[in-house]
């Protein structure tokens, strides 16, 4: 067990090392140079030379690599060129806002779908099945940022019942939290809620014409305890699967999302630090990301040698 | 040394704006210049207070003022920074950390300026000559320094007395003043500068309204109330926050729903919807001193800041140049995509400048005919193809578009080329086009707007633009503190640049800025920098 553990962290470790090298080249290689992106169009070459030098990047890729390695060594990502800010510190700060967007969006999506799914499920014909139906083909093919903007002049502007931008920390105020965080999160929610409201339908479809549902109906029990206690018990797996399988795209739907309703997530910081070509920032973001994905996966792979022994014996540990 | 007081401010006008705490002021009407539209100009009463929220367009980036690059960091740090000189609502000049215009010798290779005494930094230090010649120094001498260009013609400074500081000169150089009405005139705190140099580029220590509190970076930056400054009694505000909003309509949405009261670069297609909504918002107008033009590549082989070379370019012939520039109606242009808001732009120098004169703002009238004439006598193949870079943004992509029809029937075959800006900067410095729409943010000063763009040596002449004469005319502009004799020489200079046309000058922004009716005070100049020192929030 523990020399596989071992091999997976050093196939970790290794992805990790060529990530950082793809990066480092890859944003090298987009068009536009950082300094002239920082420096606008005003800039003189004396200024714009300073700042390369400033910035080391005046010298060979492989140099600047090697600085850049040493520094990962000891635990910094480099200064953003764009904000007098270190790239750890605006990593931290924008993680834990994305991460919470993602986790009420999700929650919104699971309450809205589940919902909807097990009623549509109950009445499959006439108007609610319809509107059912209507509602996730909506939410599945409106794009987000369509949604966001309508929902901003509805919501914000129109009926001035949100904020229509911006973010608010729990620490300082739970209330405004939520408030701001409820549009961007509701938006998020409504693809993943229309995948679900369909994957609950038909799970609970299916359920419902199981022989041991029929064999509850028959003993009398009750409508609504069929429905919780066994027909909803019984669909959840197909239900987490979704959701787990979706949580990806929540995340990858919030860099849309936080960009219209300026949330300072991780999505944001990723395209604001591409645009302005701030080179130690998109380095940052994505190793980070990398660090996650792979993290991810050694925990999935060491989950799995647990539930399933025939992987440990494949992997050669079958002690 | 024999020394006259010059007529170099004779345009200034003394700031005069009277506010007073909880007292009635001019609601509405700082910031406006002639054309300005602002609604709500009625006497009214300021609560004490608030947190003013600012949406800005960008991240400001670094705030030290020796550093700073870009217009939305000048909103955040002017409400930081005083500066020696100040521009006023009519675009001149005038005095605001300096005490009175400076005093020029008769060489013109000196000037004196007075500082004002009494004032302190909100560290607590004084401001007097020691911090204002460090203050020149860091922005002529640090190799980042953006400003260095600006302060190219000053040799040294010297410190006369406490109150005094002496600017000496390698050549005579009017502009210096132009200088010191920019980021490069707002004195620091030697203390605290030299003290934490990272620190201050978050948190600058200046003499003004507003001190740094808190920073999230891509978010916003918090300022509060400076106890320690001069005119404290009338700063209204507890506090002022800018959001970085980058998407111009979620900025109007967010006025509209009052979570904004101030917001910076409304788009002109919002402004007529803005207007309609008079009861609750206003929108102040002014005129800017930028242009958008097509800068043609006529010797920028090697990069710019190198000297110009022999490039092949159908730009290379006059007749070319002056086929584009007859080929804009400038006048339907502005009339369609921006509803008639924009002006069209015929030169360098705003109309509003005290510089101008009917030369500068000559204008070439629209004439295809003409123009495909002059193409067909250059013997090209008809019609005659070339690529415009162009930002890809909405605003630039329809201009281009425009460009492009306009072109067609003067016998252009314009192919655009959309890039990201910061893609398409780099093509234009490296010389690497033929064509770029490209804008110039302005400087009041016309010799910003000209030297450094067209001299043969100038370090922005991306164009690789050179002319003998041009720059002989901006030389002698330079060199007299008559304003009379500099108009005159500009126009001298226009004159050769209307000739061999190295840009096309195509529109002229404006300074639009959206504030809610519920704040009054805010002031917008031509500059295009939101100031908020008596700013507030209407009883």
């Amino acid at each position: 067990m523990t020399r596989y553990l071992a091999g997976r962290l050093g196939q970790g470790a290794l992805t990790l090392f060529f990530v950082s090298i793809v990066v480092f080249v890859g944003v090298r290689a987009i068009p536009g140079d950082p300094v002239s992106a920082l420096a606008g169009p005003d800039a003189s070459p004396e200024v714009l030379e300073a700042l390369r030098e400033q910035y080391g990047l005046d010298q060979p890729v492989h140099v600047q690599y090697w600085h850049y390695l040493k520094a990962i060594f000891h635990g910094d990502l480099g200064r953003s060129m764009a904000s007098p800010t270190s790239v750890v510190e605006m990593i931290l700060g924008a993680l834990p806002v994305t991460i919470e967007l993602a986790l009420i969006a999700a929650g919104m999506s699971v309450i809205v779908g589940m919902a909807f799914g097990t009623i549509a499920a109950f009445y499959r014909r006439g108007p609610v099945q319809w509107s059912s139906n209507f509602l996730s083909l909506l939410g599945l093919s409106v794009p987000s940022f369509w949604l966001a903007l309508m929902s901003i002049l509805l919501l914000a502007t129109i009926f001035p019942v949100f904020p229509a931008s911006g973010y608010v920390s729990p620490v300082d105020s739970i209330g405004a939290n939520l408030k701001h965080m409820f549009l961007p999160a509701a938006v998020l929610a409504s693809g993943l809620a229309a995948v679900l409201v369909r994957q609950t339908r038909s799970a609970v479809i299916e359920t419902l014409s199981a022989d041991f549902v029929r064999t509850a109906r028959a003993k009398g029990l009750y409508r609504r305890r069929i429905l919780f206690a066994h027909v909803l018990r019984n669909s959840l797996s197909v239900i987490v699967t979704v959701i787990g399988l979706q949580l990806g795209f929540l995340l990858a739907g919030a860099v849309v999302t936080e960009q219209i309703f300026v949330v300072p997530g991780f999505g944001r910081l990723m395209i604001s630090s591409v645009l302005q070509r701030d080179y130690p920032v998109i380095q940052g973001v994505v190793l980070v990301s990398a660090v996650g994905y792979v993290l991810i996966n050694i925990i999935v792979d060491v989950l799995y040698t647990f539930i399933d022994p025939r992987v440990r014996i494949a992997k050669g540990d079958g002690s | 040394m024999s020394r006259s007081r010059t007529t170099i401010l004779s345009a200034l006008t003394v700031l005069a704006l009277g506010v007073t705490a909880c007292s009635a002021v001019d609601g509405g009407a700082g910031g406006q210049s002639a054309s300005s539209t602002q609604a709500g100009d009625t006497q009214q009463r300021i609560k004490p207070g608030g947190t003013l929220r600012v949406a800005i367009n960008a991240e400001p980036g670094n705030l030290d003022p020796v550093a700073a690059r870009s217009l939305v960091s000048q909103h955040v740090i002017g409400a930081m920074c005083e500066k020696l000189y100040d521009i006023n609502e009519s675009g001149g000049i005038t005095p605001q950390l300096a005490d009175g215009d400076p005093k020029v010798s008769s060489d013109q290779l000196q000037m004196d300026i007075k500082i004002r005494t009494g004032l302190s930094f909100s560290d607590g230090t004084p401001l007097d000559a020691e911090a204002v010649k460090f203050t020149l120094d860091r922005n002529k001498d640090r190799a980042d320094s953006p400003r260095r260009s600006d302060f190219a013609a000053l040799d040294s400074v010297e410190v006369l007395d406490p109150a005094t500081v002496r600017l000496h000169l390698k050549k005579p150089f009017s502009p210096m003043l132009g200088a010191l009405t920019y980021l490069g005139g707002m004195p620091v705190s030697p203390k605290a500068a030299k003290a934490n140099e990272k620190a201050f580029a978050d948190a600058p220590v200046c003499v003004g309204p507003f001190v740094f509190d808190k920073r999230t970076a891509q978010t916003n930056v918090l300022l509060k109330k400076n106890t320690n400054y001069y005119d404290a009694a009338n700063v209204h505000l507890d506090g002022v926050e800018f959001q970085v909003v980058p998407d111009s309509n979620i900025r109007v949405a967010n006025l509209r729903s009052g979570n904004i009261q101030v917001v910076d670069q409304v788009p002109p297609s919002s402004l007529a919807e803005l207007q309609a909504m008079q009861n609750s918002l206003k929108v102040s107008i002014v005129e800017s001193f930028g242009y958008y033009g097509i800068t043609v590549n006529m010797g920028n082989r090697d990069g710019v800041g190198k000297p110009p070379a022999r490039i092949d370019s159908i730009f290379n012939d006059q007749r070319v140049r002056k086929a584009l520039d007859l080929a804009i109606n400038r006048e339907a242009l502005v009339r369609t995509i921006f509803s008639g808001v924009y002006t069209p732009a015929c030169g360098p120098i705003s109309p509003e400048s005290t510089f101008t004169s009917p030369e500068a703002q000559k204008c070439t009238e629209a004439n295809p005919a003409e123009a495909k004439k002059l193409l067909e006598q250059t013997g090209l193949p008809m019609p005659v193809k070339f690529d415009l870079m162009i930002p890809a943004t909405p605003d630039q992509t329809t201009v281009g578009e425009a460009i492009q029809a306009m072109g067609k029937e003067a016998g252009f075959d314009i192919r655009l080329n959309p890039m990201e800006f910061a893609a398409a900067l780099k093509e234009y410095n490296d010389g690497r086009y033929t064509a770029f729409l490209i804008s110039w943010s302005g400087r009041p000063d016309p010799d910003g707007n000209m030297t450094n763009l067209f001299g043969t040596l100038g370090a922005q002449n991306n164009g690789g633009y050179s002319n003998p004469k041009f720059d002989e005319a901006v030389t002698a502009a330079q060199a007299t503190t008559e304003v009379a004799v500099r108009s005159k020489e500009y126009a001298r200079a226009i004159g050769v640049l209307k000739e061999d046309v190295p840009v096309v000058y195509i529109y002229r922004p404006k300074v639009l800025t959206g504030m809610s009716n519920k704040v009054t005070g805010v002031r917008t100049t031509s500059d295009g920098v939101i100031r908020v020192t008596h700013a507030g929030f209407v009883e």
